[in-house]
């Protein structure tokens, strides 16, 4: 319908939509890749609309797509024709043609990387030439086209020039003329605002295709620039390499001449240490055979004197061998003697300790015998010496036990005066029923067999005896009137008391430390020049071992306000002279318990 | 055959001091001991000593009422009797002998001069 009717001025909008709507469809078409029926929709367009600029453009497409297509499907197919361009580009002169010269260089990635790039480029100039000549094609149509366009204007004009006069007044016909006039302008502004639009898209279109065109080639040249300088960066790296291969190598085979060298060396210090090895181990042998023959002799000599060394050992082994023969004859004698000695010690040592044992024995017998004896003894002599034949039968009794006599006798006398001294006790217990102590004392000496010599021996014991069951303790008695009538000593002895008796408070004080006392009875007057017995009291007193001691003043009778106006302690005190016995002693009980008291508190 | 002697004493001291000196007497001596008047009387009567020892001052029967009735007794009016008292004045020895006493003793006692007195009496 579009064939029938060309005029571009007379396309209704319907057609031009249709064009669009098989152009739609030539796109999906392609975008199948169904090119047949996408050529087939672009005939259409082309029919409803020429003046479709779109419709050429895809007409590349349609081209583009179909190459692309036969790439994928036959890469084989395509690699001979990129050569062609190739070898194309190469007949034109053009640069690109470096990676080709040198191909064997390139690893073959990047080699058919590089062909690649080299064909699109061209495969583009191609379609750029294309375009060009396509956009000069329409140019040329357009410029038919406009011819047609003022051709059918004319007609049009001539036409209306031909109908004006009849049907119109000049009036009408200038107004009509004026409204196509109006018109006519009005249609070619139109036209020319489509012209003009249609050709700045064409421009902008063209313009567009350039600068994608430059912006490609612009790239690729870029690209090939990069790609220049990276095979540059490449070969100076392989150059580099290269370099650095060949300084290794020449290092390793520096090194290996070295070693070679280090092996000459070696090889040559082996053979000179070989060499001398050889010199060293002849000259050894030589001196070991040297030292052989030394030893041998040496050894031969050393032999000789062995020999005679062995022989004077032998000699002296022999000597030492019969000394050592006489030593030991000797030793053994010795031992022998010893033997001898020692079994006499021991025999001397068993019989004496038989005799010990045998002495003991005897002396355990003798102790028993002797308490045996004793028993019978102190039986026999309880009431005094025993009558004769008692006498006798204890001596039988001594014999039988084996005592000797004088053991014997001593045990009897031991007896005796233990018999007297218990008798003597038990008549002092009883001496106030006695007419004489003395004499009594006398008779039971001479009762018991007693000699005067054995009383005077044993005199302190008995006394010691008699006087320990009725001590009272050791009065230190200071009076002028010791030795006198007046002295009361020999009744304080008959009361119990030991009596140190002193004339004057500086004897006393001689006295004091070994006496001990433990009364002490003092005049309260002495001569002039002395201690009085006050002051010999505060003397006393002084001493903190006599502090406590009780002190009793035989007063006279003008001194007695003087002591009772003292501060006399408890343990201090006074009687009046002429001394009153019984006064006396009370007295001295009552300090001698206060005494006691006070030393028992203490402890 | 030994000699009997009744001591008869009311004082154990006393006593104990007899025999402790006759004990010592070598004397072939057996005491007898009383401790009153009666029981001198029974001992004397049952076993007649040869010595009879009288103290005078005793309780339940004195010397001065034993001796007599000794001294009447046929059994032991041939004893001596000798009177062992602290009264030593002499109308007290006097009397001693008119009750029929041989002999008057005043205590205190001397050991030897009693022991003589006993000998003497049991003429041994």
């Amino acid at each position: 319908m579009a064939v029938k009717n060309p005029n571009p001025v007379q396309l209704n909008p319907a057609s031009k939509e249709a064009a669009r709507q098989c152009l739609l469809l030539a796109d999906k078409h392609l975008k199948e890749l169904n090119f047949k029926l996408c050529r087939e929709q672009l005939q259409k367009a082309k029919e409803l609309d020429p003046s479709n600029p779109y419709i050429y453009a895809f007409e590349d497409r349609i081209v583009y797509f179909e190459q692309q297509e036969k790439k994928k499907s036959d890469p084989k197919a395509a690699r001979p024709v990129v050569l062609e361009e190739v070898q194309e580009a190469v007949a034109k002169g053009q640069p690109a043609t470096e990676g080709a010269k040198a191909p064997s260089a390139h690893p073959p990635d990047e080699e058919r990387r590089r062909k690649e790039a080299e064909s699109r480029a061209a495969a583009e100039e191609q379609r750029r030439k294309e375009l060009e000549a396509r956009v000069a094609a329409e140019e040329r149509k357009r410029k038919e086209l406009e011819a047609r366009i003022a051709a059918e204007e004319n007609k049009r004009l001539e036409a209306e020039k031909r109908h004006k006069p009849a049907h119109h007044d000049p009036t009408e016909e200038q107004i009509r003329r004026e409204i196509e006039s109006r018109v006519a302008e009005e249609r070619k502004k139109q036209d020319a605002d489509l012209w003009a639009a249609t050709e700045a898209r064409l421009v902008e279109e063209r313009r567009k295709q350039e600068d994608e065109l430059r912006v490609a080639v612009e790239a690729r040249i870029k690209e090939e620039r990069i790609k220049k300088e990276m095979e540059a960066r490449y070969l100076d790296e392989r150059m580099k390499k290269e370099a650095e291969i060949r300084a290794a190598v020449e290092a390793r085979l520096a090194e290996e001449r070295m070693k070679k060298d280090m092996e000459e060396r070696i090889l040559h210090e082996r053979r000179q240490q070989e060499v001398e090895v050889r010199a060293s181990m002849e000259l050894r042998l030589a001196e070991e055979q040297r030292k052989k023959e030394l030893e041998a002799r040496s050894s031969i000599e050393a032999r000789l004197a062995e020999e005679k060394l062995k022989q004077e050992v032998e000699a002296r082994a022999l000597e030492e061998q019969r000394r050592k023969e006489a030593e030991a004859r000797a030793a053994e004698e010795r031992k022998k003697a010893e033997e001898m000695r020692r079994q006499l010690e021991e025999l001397t040592q068993a019989l004496e300790q038989e005799k010990k044992a045998r002495e003991e024995i005897t002396t355990k017998n003798l102790q028993n015998a002797v308490k045996q004896l004793r028993a019978s003894m102190e039986v026999a002599w309880v009431n005094g010496s025993p009558k004769e034949d008692v006498g006798r039968s204890l001596h039988d009794i001594a014999v039988s036990l084996s005592i000797p006599p004088e053991v014997e006798q001593s045990v009897q006398r031991e007896v005796k005066l233990e018999m007297y001294s218990r008798a003597v006790k038990e008549v002092i217990s009883k001496r106030k029923l006695l007419r004489n102590s003395s004499s009594t004392l006398e008779w039971i000496r001479k009762v018991y067999q007693v000699s005067v010599s054995e009383y005077l021996e044993n005199e302190s014991k008995f006394l010691l005896d008699l006087v320990a069951d009725q001590y009272k303790g050791t009065v230190l008695f200071v009076s002028r009137t010791i030795g006198s009538k007046e002295d009361l000593t020999p009744r304080l002895k008959s009361s119990g008391f030991a009596v140190v008796p002193s004339q004057t408070p500086e004897v006393a004080l001689e006295k004091i430390e070994k006496v001990n006392p433990n009364v002490i009875l003092c005049d309260s007057e002495f001569p002039e020049g002395g201690l009085s017995g006050m002051r010999f009291l505060h003397v006393v007193r002084a001493s903190s071992k006599f502090n406590f001691v009780p002190f009793i003043f035989l007063a006279e009778p003008g001194d007695v306000g003087q002591l009772q106006s003292s501060e006399l302690k408890p343990n201090e005190g006074f009687v009046k002279k002429p001394v009153d016995w019984e006064d006396l002693t009370s007295h001295i009980n009552e300090k001698l318990q206060h005494f006691r008291e006070y030393i028992s508190s203490i402890s | 055959m030994s000699k009997t002697v009744l001591l008869v004493e009311d004082d154990e001291d006393n006593r104990d001091l007899v025999v402790f000196v006759v004990a010592r007497s070598r004397l072939d001596i057996e005491l007898e001991i009383a401790e009153n008047g009666q029981e001198a009387l029974d001992k004397a009567f049952a076993k007649p000593p040869q010595l009879i020892l009288m103290d005078m001052q005793m309780p339940v029967m004195d010397g001065w009422h034993a001796v007599p009735i000794l001294k009447s007794d046929d059994r032991t009016k041939q004893i001596p009797i000798i009177a062992f008292t602290a009264q030593a004045k002499p109308e007290d020895r006097a009397r001693t002998k008119e009750i029929g006493c041989a002999e008057h003793y005043s205590k205190p006692m001397d050991p030897e001069e009693l022991l003589g007195l006993i000998q003497r009496y049991l003429k041994l």
